[in-house]
């Protein structure tokens, strides 16, 4: 391998590490953040290639040994395992809200439907609180949990829900149909909280640390190895370094299930409004 | 030399220009009205609202006004009646040029200028608690509706094992409104209301009332009676032995600004005839809060007020509200800062408050005060959250509310009140009740 010019690498080398970094804090639309991510990753190992060699000519091995092999096959397969890791701990986290969503809003339906079953003030202060309720976690709290917060007038719809019932007169609650509410008002309430929680979770740093630290790891070993042809180390590190990067790409986007191009929408929760507001007396 | 010279001073006044906020009179002011009685019986509670109004809208001005404009205030009376009230907003809004009103305290006067709001397409800030029954288009209402004051009360006394109520009001739109909510909410809670008694406005003859809670010997009166009548009332009740003999029965009051403003001197003189009983409201000026602190100082040291009632922080809390719908929308015109006011949140004295995207209310915290003997309300109680704002109370459907405000109006000659020397209205069929 040549190394003449080794400043243009240098730039392309820093250029594109820079730009991995601003593709993976942007808000970009998940295909354009997936090619260019994968784009940038492998400018950035083409460009590291003959940097790195230069760097430690002396050491590159011109023949590969079976013991190089046998450790790159580790790094891989450990490397492998933590990616396979992320994936499964974010993916369920993203299924599980999004199951949380469902619960939350059938709950809330629930509970609306069973308020017929008691006094007509009772029902209609149901009525308006899980309207009001629905209505402000579509309108306003979806927006504030991809800013990882919650909206007050949400926590007091959920209040005087709990409000309702705790205040009930004796005649109300000797209804049939008052323990399933409590507990449909609990569900409510429980969901509501592990939707918040879901909203500002995160993959651990030591986690993306590792993510990093292998992916990185992976790629050096393979510019270490000795290949007669240039281009054929640079399709493999390119390769490496595609795998690498959709991996991350992957795990970012399930990371924060409320944010980004796979966020969960409130669809479930605009269903128990529209068949709300057609019942609004 | 002169070339230097002619380049400093360009310089210099570009710099000037570049640094010096807008001049807020080199537009055209923006007038806003402020209609409050300024004679008549309400006229001592009404100044500290007239009073709030003009400092936040001072405030406004020393930090550039609005849009650019000075906001200048354009102060009427409304000699406490509410065909005068009527009146005067329709004179601001055809002759004076105000789009905005700031204004009105007693039920008479938001009602009787609504439809002069309606008619002219101008928009009205009321600050006041209310009895709720209406929803105007023109209207931000920036008091509290019933459910965020009144039943939260209602029901804490439920909680805490009462059981039995009297209910007293003097003869207008608002306690008889409220208190057949009250009575419609302790029927359904499981409460019972042992007597309802309303007296003319202003009346001072209370020994029939006082003789009837004596003999029945309520757990709790709750009191919605106003102005003048307070006084020989509770005099008259707590004088030694007179509501029952050894046990003393607690009353809320609901007309919380009535004891925080016209019932000063009967606290002084007769304090420990009122202290013990509660206040529901939604700001007691001694609320742990810096920015209420700084609020409560200021106004005291411009005005030589002695108290700052809930009232008083809602009139100087919707003047902002105002102004940030108005920068928000970039426009005056009413309907623009109507569409703006909605889902907007103010930091008020005593905490945020939320404008409903719905019914142009305000979710506010209800709070529960008790009078000490130095007059001072001290909060016993507050909601663990803001509380959506219900202009139609739930205990009973819209359609009955509407009832029985057409019932009462009607009832009293077209009038918001009991005319005088009139007699006492039927009460309307309660609907709930065993």
């Amino acid at each position: 391998m040549k190394h003449h010019r080794l400043w243009i690498h240098w730039i392309l080398f820093l250029g594109s590490g820079a730009a991995l970094v601003v593709i993976r804090t942007a808000d970009l639309p998940a295909v354009v953040a997936g090619v260019l991510l994968v784009a940038a990753a492998v400018v950035l190992v083409n460009a590291g290639l003959p940097l790195a060699r230069h760097g430690v000519r002396h050491v590159v091995a011109e023949q590969n040994s079976a013991v190089q092999a046998a450790v790159f096959a580790i790094v891989g397969s450990l490397y492998a395992t933590l990616v396979h890791f992320s994936v499964v701990v974010v993916y369920d986290g993203y299924t599980r809200a999004d199951a949380t969503v469902a619960q939350e809003a059938n709950a809330l339906a629930d509970l609306e439907r069973m308020s017929k079953g008691f006094s007509g003030p009772v029902h209609r202060q149901v009525q308006e609180a899980s309207l009001t309720y629905a209505s402000i976690v579509v309108n306003d709290e979806w927006h504030t949990m991809t800013r990882r917060g919650s909206d007050p007038q949400a926590q007091a719809a959920l209040a005087e829900l709990w409000t309702i019932y705790t205040s009930m007169g004796p005649r109300d609650r000797e209804n049939a149909l008052y323990a399933p509410s409590i507990e449909r008002l609990n569900q409510l309430d429980d969901s509501r909280r592990v939707r918040l929680r879901a909203s500002v979770r995160d993959v651990p740093s030591v986690v993306w640390l590792m993510f990093y630290c292998g992916g990185v790891l992976a790629v050096v070993m393979v510019f270490f190895f000795g290949v007669r042809r240039d281009w054929v180390q640079r399709v493999i590190v390119s390769v490496l370094a595609a795998v690498v990067a959709l991996s991350v790409f992957l795990v970012t986007s399930f990371e924060q299930p409320f944010s980004g191009n796979s966020a969960i929408t409130p669809d479930a929760f605009e269903t128990v409004l529209i068949h709300l507001r057609s019942r609004e007396r | 030399m002169i070339a230097l010279m002619t380049a400093a001073v360009l310089g210099y006044v570009l710099l000037v220009s570049a640094v010096t906020p807008a001049d807020p009179h080199a537009l055209p002011p923006l007038k806003v009205g402020i209609l409050y009685s300024h004679t008549g019986r309400l006229a001592d509670s009404e100044k500290p609202l007239n009073d709030a109004t003009v400092m936040a809208v001072e405030e406004i001005n020393e930090h550039g006004g609005l849009l650019g404009r000075e906001v200048v205030p354009v102060l009427a009376d409304g000699q406490s009646e509410g065909r005068r009230f009527a009146r005067a907003a329709e004179k601001l809004l055809t002759r004076e040029g105000v789009r905005t009103v700031f204004g009105g305290y007693a039920s008479a006067a938001r009602r009787s200028m609504i439809p002069v709001f309606e008619r002219h397409g101008g928009l009205l800030f009321y600050p006041a608690v209310y009895e709720g029954g209406e929803t105007s288009r023109r209207v931000v209402y920036t008091g509290a509706t019933p459910n965020q004051y009144i039943t939260p009360a209602v029901q804490w006394f439920l909680d805490n094992g009462d059981r039995r109520f009297f209910l007293v009001g003097s003869d207008y739109i608002y306690p008889r409104v409220s208190l057949a909510l009250v009575h419609s909410q302790l029927t359904a809670a499981g409460g019972k209301v042992v007597g309802e008694d309303y007296l003319p406005p202003d009346s001072k003859k209370v020994s029939d009332t006082v003789r009837r809670i004596r003999e029945l010997k309520p757990d709790l009166i709750v009191s919605a009676l106003a102005g003048d009548t307070n006084a020989p009332f509770f005099t008259r009740l707590r004088k030694k032995g007179a509501d029952g003999g050894s046990v003393r029965i607690p009353a809320l009051n609901l007309v919380a600004d009535e004891w925080e403003l016209r019932s000063q001197d009967t606290r002084s003189k007769a304090g420990a005839y009122v202290a013990g009983d509660y206040v529901a409201a939604n700001y007691f000026e001694e609320l742990p809060d810096a920015a209420n602190t700084r609020f409560v100082a200021k106004f005291k040291k411009r005005y030589g007020a002695a108290h700052v009632s809930d009232t008083v922080a809602a009139a100087y809390a919707q003047v902002h509200l105002w102004a940030r719908a108005v920068r928000a929308a970039g426009s005056v015109e009413p309907q623009e800062v109507l569409r703006s006011v909605r889902g907007a949140s103010f930091r008020a004295p005593g905490g945020t408050v939320y404008a409903d995207r719905e019914n142009r209310h305000l979710w506010k915290r209800a709070r529960l005060g008790r009078i000490g003997l130095d007059g001072r309300i001290e909060q016993v109680w507050s909601s663990e959250a803001v509380i959506r704002p219900a202009p139609y109370s739930p205990y009973r459907s819209k359609q009955d509310w509407d009832r029985l405000v057409s019932h009462l109006y009607h009832g009293w000659g077209e009038r918001w009140e009991r005319p005088p020397g009139g007699p006492e209205l039927s009460q309307e069929s309660r609907p709930g009740s065993p």
